[in-house]
């Protein structure tokens, strides 16, 4: 998937069959071909780049497991393998990265941790010991939240902290 | 909006550097035009406090826009909207569109493009720019440079790596690729772009050799062997591992782990590839084994993760029970 100006990136298969999927007009594309190319993007640990071949990052997990699940479609993917290359996002201090040898990012516990769910894994990381990062991340005098505690809150990752906060408390596998 | 707000210190600056900017009365060759305002229906919801010279010039670009302008100073005007906000996607549009129609010199462009994109390395919509100008160009020769000096800034910039994905395979220069991602890891062994990189180009005349997979698994061990406790070492080991067709050697990994844990009792990768191996290998007594390990993790040397190795040594048991 692309805009209509070429840029093809499966952030856009995922954005376009939700919305579709949200307005019941997924008829309107060409779904297997779409699943086809989320697949190709499918890389050697489990997990999925923007395109095929591209590194395997938490961010586009998310959108190449969201489509999937949208259109019944996440059998396709071994969900032990990339439940644990999700898993090993975590690190010691709770907050999980996007990629290995990087940094926690609390949107990480987002697009990390809404994937662990949909996988049904996501028993497989310490969820209180993310909770507990998430909440370090919050700035109590603005009451936002940063991407790691001390750094400047802002939207992206207040909206995508909360995110993470609920999925924790309102836990899909026990 | 979002990128509104996101906005760098410099482009902040910039906005509020008022006294630089001509208003569009002042300018000449734009009289025939008649601003069109931004329609945010009759009761926005959390309209954005546009900075009085922002509207000025987004409402002169939607005239353009709207009457589909392709002309030397539309041109200008989506340098202009860009240098408000670079990730505005329309500019980026209307300006090729411009370029295209006024047939301009798209090596100009790309070097005006390079400058951008060092000060926006992270600019989804710069990178998408410098990728359709090289389809028309179809010149890659500034293109690997390019990738290689963001790289230098950012060793793991992903726009930077998926731009030089898409060269490579596009114009066909797959040589010498292999050598640049061991340089980089010469410097950083731990630069899992480069990793990803390196399986990418050995796999992109699918399936490789079995004499590559072997050369790449003893590749990985002796990174492995400087530095056990890197986590792309062991990925890209076990993504040619589980390439293999049966028989596998499982010897050799074993004997790699083995040799990391007299070292480092505790490192979790090493720990987590006997599990496969021992698992790979189906008898009663490789799989018992596997369980003890399942074990170690859970007491000691993964205890975040003790969830995911209680479940891998339920499994485990269970075949152990019924293996030969």
């Amino acid at each position: 998937f692309g805009d209509k100006w070429g840029e093809v990136d499966t952030r856009f298969s995922y954005c376009a069959v939700h919305c579709l999927a949200l307005l019941h007009r997924l008829t309107a594309i060409d779904v297997a071909k779409a699943v086809e190319f989320v697949m190709k993007c499918q890389n050697f640990d489990g997990g999925f780049g923007c395109t095929p071949g591209a590194e395997t990052h938490g961010g586009q997990v998310f959108c190449c497991v969201g489509m999937l699940a949208i259109v019944g479609e996440l059998h396709r993917v071994n969900a032990d393998i990339l439940g644990w290359w999700l898993a090993e996002r975590q690190l010691p201090c709770g907050g999980l990265n996007g990629r290995p040898q990087k940094k926690e990012d609390v949107c990480y516990s987002w697009w990390v941790l809404a994937s662990l769910c949909a996988l049904g894994r996501d028993h497989w990381i310490d969820r209180e010991k993310l909770k507990s990062f998430i909440l370090s991340c919050q700035d109590t005098e603005s009451g936002g939240f940063s991407d790691r505690p001390g750094d400047m809150a802002d939207v992206f990752h207040t909206f995508f902290g909360i995110g993470g906060v609920f999925r924790i408390r309102g836990s899909c596998t026990t | 909006l979002l990128s509104l707000l996101a906005m760098e210190e410099e482009d902040r600056d910039s906005l509020e550097e008022e006294h630089e900017f001509v208003p569009f009365r002042e300018r000449s060759g734009w009289e025939d035009v008649v601003p069109v305002p931004q329609d945010d229906g009759p009761t926005p919801v959390v309209p954005i406090a546009y900075p009085p010279h922002f509207v000025e010039v987004m409402d002169y670009f939607r005239a353009l826009l709207s009457k589909d302008e392709r002309s030397e100073r539309g041109l200008a005007l989506s340098e202009e909207v860009i240098g408000l906000n670079a990730a505005n996607y329309t500019a980026w549009q209307f300006r090729r569109a411009c370029l295209y129609a006024l047939n301009k010199d798209l090596h100009e462009e790309l070097k005006w493009a390079s400058q951008i994109g060092k000060e926006n390395p992270k600019n989804y919509q710069i990178w998408h720019h410098r990728r359709a100008l090289v389809e028309k160009t179809r010149d890659p020769a500034q293109e690997l440079s390019f990738c290689a000096e963001m790289v230098e800034e950012d060793s793991k910039n992903y726009h930077a790596w998926s731009h030089r994905q898409w060269i490579v395979k596009e114009f066909d220069l797959w040589s010498g690729e292999v050598d640049y991602t061991e340089t980089l890891l010469e410097k950083d062994l731990r630069n899992n772009s480069a990793w990803n990189h390196r399986f990418y180009v050995l796999t992109h005349q699918y399936p490789p050799d079995e004499a590559v997979r072997k050369a790449e698994i003893a590749f990985a061990s002796r990174y492995i062997q400087r530095a056990p406790n890197n986590e792309s070492a062991w990925n890209y080991l076990k993504g040619w591992v589980r390439m293999a067709e049966s028989p596998r050697s499982y010897d050799t990994i074993q004997e790699l782990c083995n040799g990391v844990l007299q070292e480092y009792p505790d490192c979790r990768f090493a720990l987590s590839v006997l599990v496969d191996s021992f698992e790979g290998e189906h008898t009663k007594l490789s799989l018992e084994k596997a369980v003890e390990i399942c074990t170690h993790m859970v007491e000691r040397a993964d205890v975040m993760r003790a969830k995911y190795w209680n479940h891998r040594r339920q499994n485990l048991e269970e075949k152990a029970r019924v293996a030969p």
